[in-house]
């Protein structure tokens, strides 16, 4: 009996560590043949063999640069609206009623398929004459990252108990103070965490940017099309920056919600 | 004191014609209050009685749908609990769990004119007050219940506030604990010399604590009065049984050739208190109070005197509860002194009691009066 138990745990282990490595060993693999020097598309034979041949291959394409700057700046945007945008819905949430309806609604757009979000926004800005620009690739990566974002910031809005803000008032902070002193602060988790997913989110969008950019591409449309076009491996290099870039954001996300979770442990 | 208070001026806090609605539930209805200043005084009701919302409306957090809140002579129905006067002890405290005790009390003395000094001082010294010196930079987090209820308090009193309302402050708190600190709101309060306008469903609580009572049921103002006063003449059947333990008899008012007026219950009779006087064939309740119930020899001295049946004999340490039955199955619950309850009998037996008539109270029924 506690011999099938034990049995059953370590299959349930090996199942997870395998569903983990089946996750993480494509990208991984990307990362590792990015360092190997030759045209082979093969893991380097031995550790003397790792070169940073193709990084810097990399920086020399002329553009790349521009590609990572617009990349860079649609992120951040869609990251400043879209936190922005999930505070709002996070404060509006609070107030609500029937707060299932709301949820559904915001979350709705998850559903639409990329393809058709973007060749739908594409239409409606030729109709109403808005030509595309970074502008309108920020306008489809908000639509996209927010239903993500507003989620994450819902969690810690969910966190905040009506009491505490009416303390607030009762001692004497307008609606502005008590934001400040007492909503924002125990809420920025969620909204910073809001702002991650915008940036990210946005940083790997192809489709969207692809149908909504005007003449500067972005950096996954750079890559697209250096694909297409037969690239050489300075595009494993890309890809193996980008991951260490995105896998270095959210692990820094993590320490800091591990930071703030300590720092106010019993708060619910 | 109560001179002073009629010639002085307005009360601390007016409700007039107070009613607020949820929806379709009615949670207030046409409540009207006065409050004096350096009152204790407790709104005590059932839980949903609308007590609470009665509170908050008073602090700014709901406003009346119809009816006035007045605090100090200024209708307020219009302003913000930040432009209030009152301050509030919440029910579950909501001390800010990002800030420390010293931020915590504090927050309030950040919204009127003082450096950061002058709010260090005051808040040690309101620490002091309720007797948590050396706390001031805690975290809230660690703190035990008890200690957050005081920084709760601390929080509210630092301002020097007129008027302290209290929001169940001591629901979160343990039995044994939970005394104690009654006796300290109450030494707070005589210290102070504020206002404060407590909210509890707890009997025992309100009793100890108040000046006055106000009893809420259903949204309505039953009575307000004193503890002993509630206890003593209760104004309706709701107050009579929801303070303390009371025997109620049911019946209507028959009149002798004499034109002496009695209760007839259920083909026994009862005589009612002198000094009052009702139309033949009134609905009434005559409320008896198990102590003012006398046993055996005593009994025999009333004209209320009626031989009973004994159900149930509880020991109860200095007192003995006695269950007792009438022949027209009436029941009675009787406290006695523990050394003069009869020890030979049991349940099945015959016993005697009986009252005092001035000892009871009667009251008419409105007709529209809903049994709970």
């Amino acid at each position: 009996m506690k011999a099938g138990k034990e049995l059953i745990k370590i299959c349930l282990w090996a199942f997870t560590i395998l569903a983990i490595v089946f996750i993480f060993l494509p990208s991984f693999y990307l990362l590792v043949i990015s360092f190997e020097p030759s045209e082979l598309e093969r893991i380097p034979r031995n550790f003397s063999e790792f070169s940073l041949k193709w990084y810097i291959r990399l920086f020399q394409r002329e553009r790349l640069p521009s590609a990572i700057k617009q990349s860079v700046m649609v992120g951040l945007l869609t990251a400043l609206i879209t936190s922005f945008l999930s505070l709002l819905s996070g404060l509006s949430y609070r107030k609500l009623r029937k707060k299932s309806y709301f949820l559904g609604l915001l979350i709705f757009p998850i559903f639409v398929p990329g393809i058709i979000a973007a060749l739908s926004l594409s239409v409606f800005f030729r109709l109403i004459n808005i030509r595309s620009s970074m502008y309108t690739v920020v306008f489809g990566h908000v639509l996209y990252s927010l239903p993500y974002a507003a989620i994450v910031t819902l969690v810690s809005f969910s966190g905040l108990r009506e009491g505490v803000i009416e303390a607030a008032r009762d001692l004497g902070a307008n609606g502005f103070r008590a934001f400040t002193d007492i909503i924002f602060p125990l809420t920025r988790g969620g909204i910073f965490g809001g702002a991650l997913f915008g940036f990210l989110l946005s940083l790997n969008e192809f489709i969207r940017a692809y149908f909504l950019s005007g003449w500067q591409e972005t950096l996954s449309m750079y890559m697209f099309g250096q694909m297409k076009g037969g690239a050489d491996h300075s595009i494993y290099a890309l890809a193996g920056l980008i991951l260490s870039v995105s896998i270095l954001l959210v692990i820094t996300a993590m320490i800091y919600f591990a930071f703030i979770r300590y720092s106010s442990r019993s708060m619910s | 004191m109560t001179n002073n208070i009629k010639n002085s001026n307005e009360p601390d806090i007016y409700l007039r014609n107070l009613s607020k609605k949820f929806g379709d539930i009615v949670a207030v209805r046409d409540l009207t209050l006065e409050v004096h200043k350096g009152e204790f005084l407790t709104l005590l009701g059932p839980s949903g009685s609308g007590k609470t919302t009665t509170l908050r409306m008073i602090g700014g957090f709901e406003k009346p749908t119809e009816g006035e809140v007045y605090i100090q002579g200024k209708l307020v129905n219009d302003l913000p609990p930040n432009k209030r006067s009152t301050r509030t002890v919440f029910q579950d405290l909501a001390l800010f769990p990002h800030m420390t005790v010293g931020e915590n009390i504090e927050y309030g003395l950040l919204f009127q004119s003082y450096n950061k000094i002058d709010r260090k001082a005051k808040a040690l010294k309101t620490l002091e007050l309720v007797d948590l010196e050396g706390l001031y930079n805690r975290k809230v987090t660690t703190l035990s219940g008890g200690q957050k209820q005081r920084v709760a308090l601390a929080r509210a009193l630092v301002t020097q506030p007129p008027i302290l309302l209290l929001d169940e402050p001591l629901g979160a708190l343990d039995e044994k604990l939970r005394e104690r600190m009654q006796a300290e709101l109450k030494n707070l309060h005589q210290k102070l010399g504020i206002t404060f306008i407590a909210v509890t469903h707890n009997q025992e609580e309100a009793l100890t604590m108040s000046d006055r009572i106000a009893i809420i049921n259903n949204g309505k103002l039953e009575q307000v009065a004193t503890p002993r006063e509630l206890y003593e003449n209760p104004k309706t059947e709701f107050v009579a049984d929801f303070i303390g333990i009371a025997n109620i008899i049911r019946g209507q008012i028959i009149e002798d050739n004499a034109g002496v007026q009695k209760v007839l219950s259920n083909s026994l009779e009862f005589i009612i208190p002198p000094n009052v006087r009702f139309n033949k064939g009134d609905a009434v309740i005559l409320v008896i109070r198990p102590e003012r119930i006398e046993i055996g020899e005593k009994a025999k001295g009333h004209k209320n005197c009626y031989s009973v049946k004994v159900n149930n004999i509880l020991y109860k340490g200095v007192c003995s509860e006695l269950y007792v039955i009438f022949e027209n199955s009436q029941e009675m619950r009787i406290r006695v002194e523990s050394k003069s309850c009869p020890k030979d009998k049991r349940p099945g037996d015959k016993i005697a009691i009986g009252w005092d008539e001035r000892e009871t109270v009667i009251l008419k029924i409105e007709s529209n009066y809903m049994r709970k």
